[in-house]
């Protein structure tokens, strides 16, 4: 009797997975909507600084000789940093088989991409003049006048985050068919039609679960070294040149740990509350939490670890210029920076070896943040403490954001924002598929 | 004879054991090939019942990441002998920093070759649904469909029956 009754509360289970997790596409309260304003609102603040800027050119940005490269690069490669953690969970996880991520996966692929989505625009931002931005793509045969360095780490970047962005995006897309053409079958209004559309006519048919579960496995491990390597090349920016604090051979690793520790945290960020909102504690579990914290403790110790060998290794070479350099990070103009850096992304994280700490979800959350705001300074100490101190003494300068930049900051924030929330209304923020065989996994197993 | 394309019995299960004995069973009684399931998540045990287990999705993203490597390749090297500068001592077709970008279009050729791939096996499009498809099979159910004519309908809807289907519907489409 009990082998065909289990299956039959299999059915139940997937028809629960069905109705909680499409409810969270249900019409939204007033609450969603003054959220989204608020958060329009910051993208409108960000667009009126960044129309600013073009009218009246760089000069309105902190920008003077050396730092040439301020804020809107560290917002680069922080934002490139936040996208990691969505390819983490999703393809690296999904080749190991780690059960935990179907949980997550799948709003830490939408926020990957939107997060790209942000970066990519920094570089236009700091271009100045946004219209020659095309430049950026050279293309065979060359009819832009331009040479194309393909030696410049510059260049290589343009490479590594447009195919990130496209990769992202459909891994997004592929992940999501299944359960859009759920949304498909359940919805009944306005939104049908543009469900019936994306879900390209998916059935789950033998022939299409076939060819769909290779696809996913080949998009996962095609994924998993673009993540990789994706970091890499923004560290290369940095280490191909000879400035000091920025040439060195750990920044490839260094950069990647830290990206994953700041999607992370950014992860964490967004899920305490979404879980909470829309009544998803049943899918995204403590248990859950608990796993990102300890990828976070792990991710933390790397981050912590390449800081100490970069002193260790500036005090050890005896090379003057680099011991100068460092000393200048951690004890010159620009300290705040530095220990606001190493306090939030080294020790704070610190206090997650505790279990208690790990499955307190208000301890998680603002441990989250302090990560996110380690990390953006992270960025900020490498990018602007570098070049303030660059080779001549003469040219050292003290750089300030300037009223232009901290806005376009923080529009970037509102802009990544106003797509998340808009995406969690409009498509499933759980994968409903992955979640179900799961389910399916586990119930062969206890029957097994 | 053969039966129309979208003509046969459809089984509806909500016990995905049951659904796979349905399957097992029919091909046995010689419908091998003609059968087709819906379902929100194939049961266990199941995709294993199709005689063509591996998809060929594979020769697409292979087919596709080389292409995108050389198209690295040709796209740096092109364009330095176009230019011919030397610049930091490096000759204009060096290779070590071209690899970067070569890496990079072999995952974007190879994932957009993959997609492709899957469009293309899979008949994904905006097309219409097959006629047997009810909404219940991207929730709780699975549906067992057997293309087969009028004549052998009975004993389909018999097999079905049998072995538990909830419901049988028969379909002349």
């Amino acid at each position: 009797m009990a082998v065909t009754a289990a299956p039959k509360r299999l059915a139940d289970v997937f028809r629960d997975i069905n109705r909680d997790i499409l409810a969270t596409l249900d019409a939204p309260g007033p609450g969603y909507y003054l959220l989204l304003a608020f958060v329009v609102s910051l993208v409108g603040l960000g667009a009126f600084a960044f129309t600013y800027q073009t009218y009246w050119g760089l000069g309105v940005a902190g920008y003077a000789p050396p730092v040439m490269w301020g804020v809107y690069i560290t917002n680069f490669v922080f934002w490139v940093g936040i996208a990691h953690s969505g390819t983490l969970i999703s393809a690296i996880l999904y080749l190991f088989r780690a059960k935990w991520r179907t949980s997550v996966n799948r709003s830490a692929e939408a926020m990957t991409v939107f997060a790209v989505m942000t970066a990519g625009l920094f570089p236009m931002i700091h271009l100045g003049r946004v219209w020659k931005f095309y430049y950026l793509f050279p293309y065979y045969p060359n009819r832009l006048t331009v040479w194309p360095n393909f030696k410049s780490p510059l260049i290589w970047d343009v490479f590594a985050v447009s195919t990130y962005l496209t990769v992202s995006s459909l891994f997004l897309f592929v992940g999501l068919i299944p359960d859009v053409a759920s949304a498909r079958d359940r919805c009944k209004d306005w939104r049908k039609p543009f469900y019936t559309v994306l879900s390209l006519g998916w059935q789950g048919t033998d022939e299409q679960w076939r060819h769909y579960n290779r696809a996913y496995l080949f998009m996962a491990a095609l994924a998993t070294p673009l993540v990789l390597s994706v970091h890499s090349v923004v560290s290369w920016d940095f280490a191909v040149s000879i400035v000091p604090g920025w040439h060195t051979t750990i920044f490839a690793p260094y950069f990647v740990a830290g990206a994953i520790f700041s999607g992370l945290g950014m992860v964490i960020t967004i899920l305490v509350p979404l879980r909470k909102l829309f009544n998803l504690e049943k899918y995204i579990t403590v248990d859950h939490f608990e796993d990102m914290a300890k990828l976070v403790l792990v991710t933390s110790t790397i981050v912590l670890y390449a800081y100490l060998v970069e002193y260790f290794t500036a005090w050890y070479s005896g090379e003057a210029v680099e011991k100068a350099s460092t000393w200048w990070r951690l004890f010159g103009d620009y300290w705040w920076a530095t220990w606001t850096m190493l306090i939030c992304n080294g020790i704070i994280p610190l206090l997650l070896w505790f279990k208690k700490m790990r499955r307190n979800l208000m301890v998680l959350f603002i441990i989250s943040i302090f990560v996110n705001i380690g990390m953006w300074f992270e960025r900020f100490v490498i990018i602007v403490t570098s070049l303030a101190h660059e080779y001549m003494p003469s040219m050292w300068r003290y750089y300030t954001p300037s009223w232009v930049e901290w806005s376009i900051l923080i529009g970037s924030f509102g802009w990544w924002a106003m797509y998340f929330l808009m995406f969690i209304k409009m498509l499933p923020v759980v994968s409903i598929a992955e979640y179900k065989e799961l389910m399916a996994r586990e119930a062969e197993e206890a029957h097994a | 004879m053969t039966a129309r394309k979208n003509e046969g019995v459809l089984g509806v299960f909500t016990d995905g054991h049951k659904s796979v004995e349905a399957v097992r069973k029919l091909k046995e009684e010689g419908y091998a090939g003609q059968i087709h399931i819906f379902a929100a998540v194939p049961p266990h045990g199941m995709l294993e019942e199709f005689d063509v287990y591996k998809s060929s999705v594979r020769l697409f993203t292979l087919i596709g990441g080389l292409t995108g490597c050389v198209a690295g390749f040709v796209l740096c090297i092109g364009l330095a002998l176009t230019w011919d500068l030397m610049v930091g001592g490096k000759m204009p077709a060096a290779i070590p920093p071209y690899v970067v970008i070569a890496f990079e279009l072999t995952i974007l050729f190879g994932a957009l070759a993959t997609l492709t791939g899957l469009f293309l096996n899979t008949k994904l499009g905006p097309t219409a649904l097959h006629p047997a498809y009810d909404p219940r099979f991207s929730e709780d159910s699975v549906g067992v469909f057997v293309n087969c004519t009028r004549e052998k309908m009975s004993s389909v809807e018999g097999t079905l029956r049998a072995i538990g289907a909830e419901e049988v519907r028969v379909e002349y489409a």
